[in-house]
């Protein structure tokens, strides 16, 4: 590496190596995190506390600190995991999700990318030998939460968590819930994480059977599935063909909860978990015409549902009324036409859709267009949306047919904390 | 408590009568005496602004034993660029906006400012804005010590800062099996 000589502005005055050293560490604890505070994103913030004992104690003692920083800086996006269709499940095709970066001039952020192990490849070297004879195994992305990723090898009916930022095997592994009921259907699980500090996080899924609902847990820590109670829910509408009448699409969370659509999407089911309560409310008539929604929370965090509907967006915000029974509120509905055509000037015309809102998080949902929505190999637009301001930015292209897409988030290390 | 506070009042006029100049003096831990617009002072500094209003403004130099004459006239340097330079359209619509940080650009000014100085210079303009109550100059000395660590990998701002790596080899192992990426170097 070749030696960068500090940046010293020309002055008369030559600083000894030893002041050089004490001044910077002279300031104190207070004036140090003042600094800390103005750096761009939590990517800088975590390579400039890991430079000595001293800054990273800083910086880890001081959950005010941690707070502050939080309310200035969101939680940076790294990119994307995309969850698309690929042939052959058997035998098995190695393959890891891929991932999109996002765009950054940020170094930082562009680091913790390239130094990071967003391939995922630690699940090939950590499974050779459960594969059977060095074969790779075959993973497909369920859910990203917390800066970790739940993954499920179908093949094995394996899961496991990992965080692409770090390059130990922490990889944690389990099975799915027995189920000896052939009339029960299972969910694929969600991540829940549920203590940042501790990074301790619950696998949680959804059980059904004709006519009631029950969560099934999995606890990362004491590695046990546990079971709530099964609950009684509003008929769905039936549709002849599926036995399935839940969506299992989307990892739909908020603010500690987690929503399931039923196929009719008349009702929507959410969970508390951190009571495993289950409630289930009506949706609105406005969501009947609309396939793609999702849940998550603006920026001020709010729990609200972005539907899409041809070239319109609309967002619901959750409220409770004083008996503290939920409910959704239309908030707005806007049309994208005059957005697109500024950020994709003459590529749409009356045929275009939006075909997706794969995610809402931090006042951002991420929606696709697509000029030829019904094709399910032409190419779609994925773009984010700013609740605030309702401006598009698009991303990249992919196809249609894409099955989901997970925001990739970088969260606050466990060493930096206390 | 109604007559102590009259007389305080009364006592304040006076004194303001008495200290009827558009300057004040500041003196610092080695005896310089710095002249600084009051006007900027006040609005610049609390604890000055403070001092001012409580008359404790001492015309033959108010006695800043904590700050050095090098910090002592940068500070009294940015209070007098200040008092010159008219805020910028950006400066002043610059509200907190959606992605950005709630912290104000510095101005072209204000970089150049600080862009001069030397590390150390800084650091005690650092100290100095500190124990002013110096809020914007704070941000503006704060902002430019965070933009040497920006883009750098832990071992290239132990350079620039000249910091010794003091951890344990045990520690290091550990912090480069979980943050390996922090470690990337381009």
């Amino acid at each position: 590496m070749p030696h960068v000589a500090p940046r010293k502005p020309a002055t008369d005055e030559p600083a000894s190596d030893a002041a050089a050293e004490t001044r910077i560490s002279s300031l104190g604890d207070d004036l140090l995190l003042e600094v800390f505070l103005r750096l761009p994103s939590l990517a800088t913030l975590v390579r400039a506390a890991l430079t000595c004992r001293a800054w990273r104690g800083a910086v880890a003692s001081s959950p005010a600190f941690r707070r502050r920083f939080r309310a200035v800086h969101p939680p940076p996006l790294l990119g994307f995991f995309v969850e698309a269709p690929h042939d052959g499940h058997s035998p098995n095709v190695p393959a890891s999700p891929p991932f999109v970066p996002t765009c950054t001039r940020d170094r930082d952020l562009a680091a913790a990318v390239r130094g990071g192990d967003c391939f995922l490849t630690s699940l090939h070297g950590g499974l050779q030998g459960s594969g059977g004879g060095g074969e790779l195994s075959c993973w497909d992305i369920v859910d990203c939460s917390g800066g970790y990723v739940l993954l499920v090898n179908a093949d094995e009916e394996l899961f496991t968590v990992v965080n692409p930022l770090t390059r130990c095997n922490e990889t944690a592994s389990f099975d799915l819930c027995t189920n000896p009921d052939d009339s029960v259907v299972q969910l694929h699980p969600r991540l829940v994480c549920v203590d940042e500090d501790r990074i301790s996080f619950l696998a949680v899924l959804l059980a059904h059977d004709e006519s009631r609902v029950q969560a099934r847990f999995f606890s990362l820590d004491t590695r046990e599935w546990s079971m709530g109670p099964w609950v009684k829910v509003p008929e769905p509408v039936r549709s002849a063909d599926h036995s399935n009448w839940i969506r299992d699409q989307g990892s739909m969370q908020a603010n500690g909860f987690l929503y399931w659509v039923y196929d009719d999407r008349r009702h929507m089911v959410s969970l508390d978990t951190a009571t495993m309560e289950i409630s289930v409310f009506e949706l609105p008539q406005c969501l009947l015409e609309s396939y793609v929604k999702n849940v998550g929370e603006t920026k001020g965090g709010a729990t609200c549902i972005v539907y899409a509907e041809m070239l319109n967006v609309g967002v619901l915000m959750h409220t409770r009324d004083d008996d503290g029974v939920g409910g959704w509120v239309q908030d707005r509905a806007v049309t994208m036409a005059t957005e697109l055509e500024r950020v994709l000037p003459g590529k749409f015309d009356e045929h275009s859709q939006m075909v997706g809102v794969w995610a809402v998080q931090d006042g951002y949902a991420y929606v696709a267009t697509s000029a030829d929505p019904f094709n399910m190999n032409a190419l779609c637009w994925f773009m984010s949306l700013c609740l605030e301001t309702m401006k598009l930015e698009k991303l990249f292209r992919m196809p249609n047919n894409v099955f989901d897409v997970h925001p990739y988030i970088m969260r606050w290390p466990r060493l930096l904390n206390s | 408590m109604e007559v102590d506070k009259g007389k305080g009042e009364a006592e304040e006029t006076r004194k303001v009568a008495e200290a009827d100049r558009d300057t004040v003096t500041l003196k610092s831990s080695d005896g310089k005496l710095f002249e600084v617009s009051k006007e900027a002072a006040a609005r610049l500094s609390t604890v000055l602004a403070g001092m001012i209003a409580g008359g404790s403004i001492d015309d033959n130099g108010t006695d800043l034993k904590q700050i050095g004459s090098e910090a002592l006239e940068n500070v009294v340097d940015y209070c007098n660029k200040h008092a010159n330079s008219i805020p910028s359209a950006a400066l002043i619509s610059s509200s907190i906006s959606f992605n950005t940080a709630p912290f104000k650009e510095p101005e072209e000014w204000e970089r150049k400012f600080v862009d001069r100085l030397s590390h150390d210079a800084l650091f005690d303009l650092v100290e100095a804005a500190n124990f002013l109550g110096m809020e914007r100059l704070l941000d503006v000395t704060c902002h430019k010590i965070s933009e040497m660590m920006k883009g750098k990998s832990p071992d290239q701002i132990r350079e620039v800062f000249n910091i010794k790596n003091d951890y344990t080899k045990e520690e290091l192992e550990e912090i480069r099996q979980e943050l390996a990426w922090a470690f990337y170097d381009d």
